[in-house]
């Protein structure tokens, strides 16, 4: 014979979850200073690159009319406008890819 | 440039040694002139290279010239030797010329392997965290 099965009881409560406090979420705020922000840093980032890129332009036109002195600074400004583009593009994948994480997150 | 300094290191010091590389050239294809002994022999051009004045590479300070007495060369058939029969060649060893263009030659290649190797290490880095 076998013993009946007890009945679930409300014996064993759930501790109640702490509620997250601001302070905590404040902790995680952007470091303030003199780094400066995301943002900052990000439009920082996108006017070097713009300004590689205008550098390696001109110096395209210069070896198309002939004002090229130096083959080398050209293809030295081109190499890093490449980098620097590809730098960015890595940036902003990972800033979406950190953004969909978020959205995914489950209510 | 901060982001990417070992190539505009590397970038500097291949510019340098392309004016190192200009000035054997032009010592080279003026070893053979001849003036007459009441004027001046060709100077020959030494590059001064020193580091950048923002301490990032290298940079031309200045171009140096040789004597302008050459060497006397006794000619006497020559149209432009004076009256004891000599002309003036510039003072330029061929020896030391071709040896400086192979010196200038190499670095030129060694400062492109570092902005070949530099640009392969960026490109690696920017791989990081991909898989």
């Amino acid at each position: 014979m076998t013993a009946p099965i007890a009945p679930i009881s409300a014996a064993m409560p759930v501790a109640a979850i702490a509620p997250v406090s601001t302070a905590d979420l404040t902790g995680a705020a952007p470091v303030a200073g003199s780094g400066g922000d995301f943002a900052t840093k990000l439009a920082e980032g996108l006017q070097s690159l713009q300004d590689l890129q205008t550098r390696s332009s001109d110096l395209a036109v210069k070896a198309a009319t002939g004002d090229l002195t130096d083959v080398h600074d050209y293809t030295i400004a081109a190499a890093e406008a490449s980098i620097a583009t590809q730098l960015t593009v890595a940036v902003r994948n990972k800033a979406v890819e950190a953004f969909n994480e978020i959205m995914r997150m489950q209510a | 440039m901060t982001l990417f300094n070992a190539i505009g290191i590397a970038g500097s010091g291949v510019t340098v040694y392309r004016k190192w590389l200009d000035a054997v050239s032009d010592n080279l294809a003026n070893i053979n002139n001849v003036t007459s002994t009441d004027g001046e022999a060709f100077r020959a051009k030494y590059v001064i290279a020193q580091e950048a004045a923002d301490g990032n590479g290298a940079q031309v300070g200045g171009i140096v010239e040789g004597s302008a007495e050459g060497r006397l060369v006794y000619e006497p058939t020559h149209p432009l030797a004076d009256a004891e029969g000599y002309v003036r060649y510039p003072d330029i060893d061929l020896t030391s010329q071709m040896g400086q263009l192979i010196m200038a030659q190499r670095a030129y290649q060694a400062n492109l392997t570092v902005v070949d190797r530099a640009r392969e290490s960026y490109l690696a880095a920017l791989q990081l965290g991909r898989s």
